[in-house]
């Protein structure tokens, strides 16, 4: 068998450029995924800490038996599984993903909370033998339509749900070519409309209510879409166009748009939202620099606002409203910094205990919640009454 | 941020990204099982990386890549003995899909080999140093690799006695 040709393909074939990921992205999880694994590992030495006391304990009373004593009361194991992902819709509306054993896999559950209650949803399963040896179910993060009916959860699968998450159907992976569902991560912009960001950089889009996904036409020379955000009036995309990085702007879900520069050349995902009406831009091109904080009212024309005082690249930002942003920089040793920039102000602010980390946010005036990841252990519900200046802690759940 | 000496952790990934994808896309024969194979071993290095940073980065961190991946396979092997083809992924037109679908069919340790020889141009020595075997079991492996591939693209090519 000469095998020459063969070799010569495979070496063809192992050179051709690979699909290109978001490094900043890829960090980021990197670093939450190794705060997880520590995590894990203080808690297995923990528990193997207190068997080995426990034992050592029945065995010292097996050998000086003492008199009974009254029991005291003792933290009950969580039976919901690890929090993966949390949105809130109002005060007294929320979803939530959690990560559970399910027999011999695990699985993903979804929960509703109507005023204080959370209401055990639907377990989300692999089919069939897909989810052997995975480590979490086939979906880990939910985001919901302001409507509070219309909702997407997803993560190597993609689920939606049009009655405010009572009950959920799976949807197909975006069109062929589309790359591979596990990749995918959603956007819901202010008009109810989700947009499904695919690994290999494409973009989908599914309205309210429908079950499945359309390819978004962008101009030709985009190679990757990076981030999508949306205000009441536009959406935004943030994309790799050749050697360059541009910001793709639509009024009516692209079936017609306008290219613009971004407001400087070291913009990532991360650092792009938008909330109300204005788009919110962080810049910094490495971690020993200090961001630079842009806003832009049209996605035309940007304002520079104020540069963070802190080193390091932005883990993430959020519109608190047409003036004002939270931006929490990406930290070595907790807590991760977080500034309230306004103007040309940033101060700084106090969210939570720990590594504090923004999932998501809604804000309506001077009141305000964000969802957290605290030390990648725990989702935490903080709330504000004064434009995001100070924090209370609503809800913390392991 | 994290950092190792000189915040090289950040510096080496956004550097290396596109090459430690390609390697991992060999050895997984899917684009986007390569990317979940970067960061499973990233995160295992990160804790560790101020050690790593001292020595050789790229060669510690291809050869969790690459022994990461043979415990994953080994969890789902049960998987692979099935009739179904693995995903490979998203591909363009001038992408070989029968030789990626056929790469994605062999046992671990054999796209390891192969990656390692076509994609990394190890000597057959070096390949058995990263791997902790033996030349010969490294010679063996090689050569039950490409026999096998070629006998999964001759049957890509001849439908009617393929197993698809």
């Amino acid at each position: 068998m000469n095998n020459h040709p063969l070799e010569d393909r495979l070496r063809r074939s192992f050179s051709q450029p690979v699909q290109p990921v978001d490094s900043e992205r890829l960090l980021r999880d990197v670093r939450r995924g190794a705060a997880r694994r520590q995590a894990r590992r203080t808690t297995a030495l923990i528990a193997a800490t207190v068997i080995a006391v426990a034992g050592a304990a029945l065995a010292a009373r097996a050998l000086h038996p003492v008199a009974d004593r009254p029991m005291t009361p003792a933290t009950r194991p969580d039976r919901h599984g690890t929090v993966s992902g949390y949105w809130t819709i109002d005060r007294a509306h929320a979803v939530r993903v959690t990560q559970e054993h399910c027999g011999q896999q695990h699985c993903s559950r979804i929960w509703t909370k109507d005023g204080a209650a959370w209401h055990r949803g639907p377990a989300l399963r692999w089919p069939g033998r897909q989810g052997d040896g995975m480590a979490s179910g086939p979906v880990s993060l939910v985001q919901m339509a302001p409507d509070g009916r219309n909702g997407w959860t997803w993560g190597t699968q993609t689920w939606d749900t049009h009655d405010g998450g009572s009950s959920w159907q799976q949807m197909p992976s975006p069109g062929r070519g589309g790359g591979p569902a596990q990749h995918l991560s959603t956007t819901v912009t202010p008009d109810g409309r989700a947009w499904g960001l695919a690994l290999s950089g494409r973009l989908f889009t599914a309205a309210a209510g429908a079950d499945s996904w359309s390819p978004v036409r962008l101009p030709a020379d985009v190679r990757s879409v990076t981030k999508v955000v949306g205000t009441d009036r536009r959406t935004a995309v943030l994309a790799q166009a050749g050697s360059a990085q541009q910001l793709i702007i639509s009024t009516d879900d692209f079936r017609t748009s306008r290219t613009a520069p971004p407001p400087c050349a070291a913009l990532n995902g991360e650092g792009l939202t938008a909330d109300h009406d204005t788009f919110f831009a962080a810049c910094a091109a490495t971690s020993r620099d200090r961001a630079t904080i842009w806003s832009s009212s049209d996605g035309r024309s940007s304002q520079r606002l104020a540069e963070v005082p802190h080193r390091g690249l932005i883990a993430a930002i959020t519109g608190v409203d047409a003036h004002s942003a939270l931006v929490t920089v990406d930290a070595t040793k907790p807590p991760f910094p977080t500034f309230l920039v306004t103007g040309h102000h940033a101060v700084p602010v106090r969210l939570g205990p720990g590594r504090a980390l923004p999932l998501s946010s809604q804000f309506d005036g001077r009141h305000g919640t964000l969802v957290l990841d605290v030390d990648g252990r725990q989702t935490a519900l903080v709330r504000t009454s004064d434009g995001g200046h100070s924090w209370q802690l609503v809800e913390s759940i392991r | 941020m994290t950092r190792g000496p000189d915040g090289s952790f950040d510096e080496f990934v956004r550097g290396r990204l596109p090459q430690l994808l390609a390697f991992a896309r060999a050895l997984t024969g899917s684009e986007h099982a390569a990317a979940d194979l970067v960061q499973d071993a990233l995160e295992r290095c990160l804790p560790r990386w101020s050690k790593i940073a001292t020595g050789n980065p790229d060669a510690y961190v291809r050869r969790v890549m690459v022994n990461r991946n043979i415990s994953v396979w080994r969890l789902r092997r049960r998987e692979s003995l099935t009739d179904v083809t693995p995903e490979v992924g998203y591909v363009d037109q001038s992408t070989d899909l029968d030789l990626w679908r056929a790469i994605s069919r062999l046992p671990a340790r054999q796209r390891a080999v192969v990656a390692l020889r076509y994609y990394e141009d190890l000597s057959e020595a070096e390949i058995a140093r990263v791997l902790g075997c033996s030349t010969g079991t490294v010679k063996s492996q090689a050569s039950r690799a490409l026999g096998k591939l070629h006998n999964l693209l001759t049957q890509e090519e001849t439908p009617s006695g393929g197993r698809r």
